[in-house]
């Protein structure tokens, strides 16, 4: 009985940790109990079949397909969570109606908000196509956390790329002497084929001025008739991009602090602020589910309407976290905070993801440090 | 330029890897995908179980999440949606693609007592289902589709408030405060029917 009480609390911690509400506990309890009984249940065989099915077609496809130039490489990329803000519509002004396409992906997160803003984003304008597919690369930026490339991909005849068409593109990016900057992500939240894809700079010197880069895209892969998402690589040669962009550089504090909660310690060993981000470099974080909140001079990560900020319209970016090949855990902060300056309050609450999705939270950890 | 050494993915990762692991080797490793699929089908599967009439229709339903979501998921970005409420979307909008072909129906109120459990030789279990299944429907019955909906992502998918509020596109706090209410109401219901 205390076990099965212990394992309701922790299970759903999110709903019962702030009240001791003996009622609501059992509610919680009986839900999960009868809930469970009637509806959670292994799935027929036929579900795991489709699935092993699935697998064996993708790889099939995946011996056909060029080898990853990434493959392998860089991050260790933790969950990325997003607060997303789903239906945000309803915020979309008449002016952002007329805002091209392409630029429209920069509201992903406010700091590329910011950079489109401010005139940061250098247009490039460059344009490749073959076998019918067009690759435009529209704007791209850099500062000392990352690197932004905003471009559109049109099928031929202008047609939208297909799922499986999209699920092919694996851009990657390299310096002018071949280094290799590990992507971070992006998406293709804007409508009309505009994408907008992020790359770690951290590597870049903070000396550089001027960023020489090679953006490579390879060819999207045609849908094969009748292939539910499954299909045979359409080969030939990537498009590719020389180009150079100002190099922004970004400001170091250095806290280096420690704080134990629950046991563990975690050390928040230097912040990067630049103009597209906040990053915060930690250790000793370690599982799933690393929830961080940021707060400084009134503005606070885990608010969905940022100051000048309107979201695209699948939502928005407000904090991710991914972790380095040397098992350092990096939060970015994706908002225009150069300009904060003085106290800055990082809180961290974590917990490994169980079996059954379920997260026990940990922490928090609370990190207040002071940024010249 | 930083030294970034190579991570070969290792397929020991898949037996108890985590799911930020699973999702970044899924990328290139077929079998880490089939894994992130087995992990996420039970959870599927009673969704879609206490969303349609036939165990039939919920197997078909979650089979065709892990089509979708793999010819989708190369373009999964780790800063988008978390990796469950992406596939708990893409969940939902089969559901709502297959009430408005009416190939499933759903109406909570009109929800056959004869579905949803196995005439197998497990008798006793199946009983237990029964009574299972007859006291949620009591307790779920007056709720506002909305609300089913909240209760069924948490205690049947398993979501966290966080992932259930990027499904549905609401704040965190304000779905905290909704499941709240909802179990409140289901609470003085619970106690009035004892």
């Amino acid at each position: 009985m205390q076990a099965n009480k212990e394992r309701i609390e922790g299970a759903y911690a999110d709903i019962l940790s702030e009240d001791q509400d003996t009622n609501l506990s059992a509610i919680v309890a009986v839900l999960d109990r009868d809930l469970t009984t009637a509806y959670v249940t292994d799935p027929p065989p036929q579900v795991t079949a489709a699935i092993e099915r699935l697998v064996d077609q993708r790889r099939r496809e995946v011996k056909h397909l060029p080898p990853r130039r990434l493959r392998g490489m860089g991050l260790r990329r933790r969950l990325g969570m997003v607060a997303a803000v789903g239906l945000v519509v309803l915020v979309m002004g008449a002016a952002y109606g007329i805002i091209p396409i392409v630029d429209r992906a920069f509201f992903i997160d406010a700091g590329t908000q910011q950079i489109l803003n401010g005139g940061l984003a250098t247009r490039l304008n460059l344009s490749e196509t073959q076998n019918g597919y067009t690759v435009t690369l529209q704007r791209a930026y850099a500062d000392a956390n990352r690197v932004v490339i905003g471009y559109i991909i049109h099928g031929p005849n202008g047609r939208s790329l297909t799922d499986t068409e999209k699920a092919s593109l694996r851009d990657s990016l390299r310096d002018g002497s071949g280094n290799v900057l590990p992507p971070l992500g992006g998406g293709d939240f804007a409508s009309g084929g505009a994408a907008l894809d992020n790359f770690d700079a951290s590597g870049v010197p903070s000396s550089t001025k001027n960023l020489a880069l090679d953006f490579t895209i390879p060819q999207p892969t045609a849908l094969a008739p009748g292939g539910p998402g499954i299909s045979p690589p359409v080969t030939g040669s990537p498009f590719s991009f020389h180009f150079t962009v100002p190099f922004q550089g970004g400001r170091l504090a250095t806290p280096d602090q420690t704080v134990t909660a629950g046991g563990t310690t975690v050390t928040l060993e230097r912040v990067v602020i630049s103009p597209s981000e906040a990053r915060m470099y930690l250790q000793g974080l370690g599982g799933t589910g690393i929830y961080p909140d940021l707060t400084v001079a009134g503005w606070d990560s885990a608010k969905v309407s940022l100051p000048g900020w309107q979201p695209t319209e699948a939502g928005g970016i407000l904090w991710s976290v991914w972790m380095t090949p040397g098992g350092t855990t990096v939060a970015d902060f994706p908002a225009a905070l150069m300009d904060k300056h003085g106290e800055w309050t990082l809180s961290i609450k974590a917990g490994p993801a169980t079996a059954d999705g379920r997260k026990v939270i940990g922490g928090p950890w609370v990190f207040h440090f002071v940024v010249p | 330029m930083a030294n970034i050494s190579a991570l070969p993915i290792q397929h020991a990762y898949f037996a108890d890897g985590d799911e930020a692991t699973l999702i970044r080797a899924a990328r290139d490793e077929p079998e880490a995908f089939g894994e992130l699929c087995t992990r996420y089908a039970p959870r599927l599967y009673g969704y879609f179980r206490a969303r349609t009439n036939s165990d039939e229709d919920a197997a078909d339903l979650t089979q065709q999440v892990f089509v979708k979501a793999m010819a989708a998921f190369p373009r999964y970005r780790d800063r988008g949606a978390p990796f469950g409420a992406w596939l708990f979307r893409i969940a939902r909008n089969l559901l709502t693609d297959a009430h408005r072909r009416s190939r499933v129906t759903v109406s909570w109120d009109s929800l056959p007592e004869a579905l949803h459990w196995h005439s197998d030789d497990d008798v006793e279990a199946s009983v237990v289902q029964r009574e299972a299944h007859d006291r949620v429907r009591a307790l779920l019955g007056g709720l506002t589709e909305h609300e089913r909906e909240l209760i069924l992502l948490r205690f049947v998918a398993g979501l966290t408030l966080r992932e259930i509020a990027a499904i549905v596109g609401k704040s965190e706090a304000g779905i905290h405060r909704q499941i709240k209410q909802t179990l409140r109401t289901m609470q003085e219901r619970y106690h009035a029917g004892e």
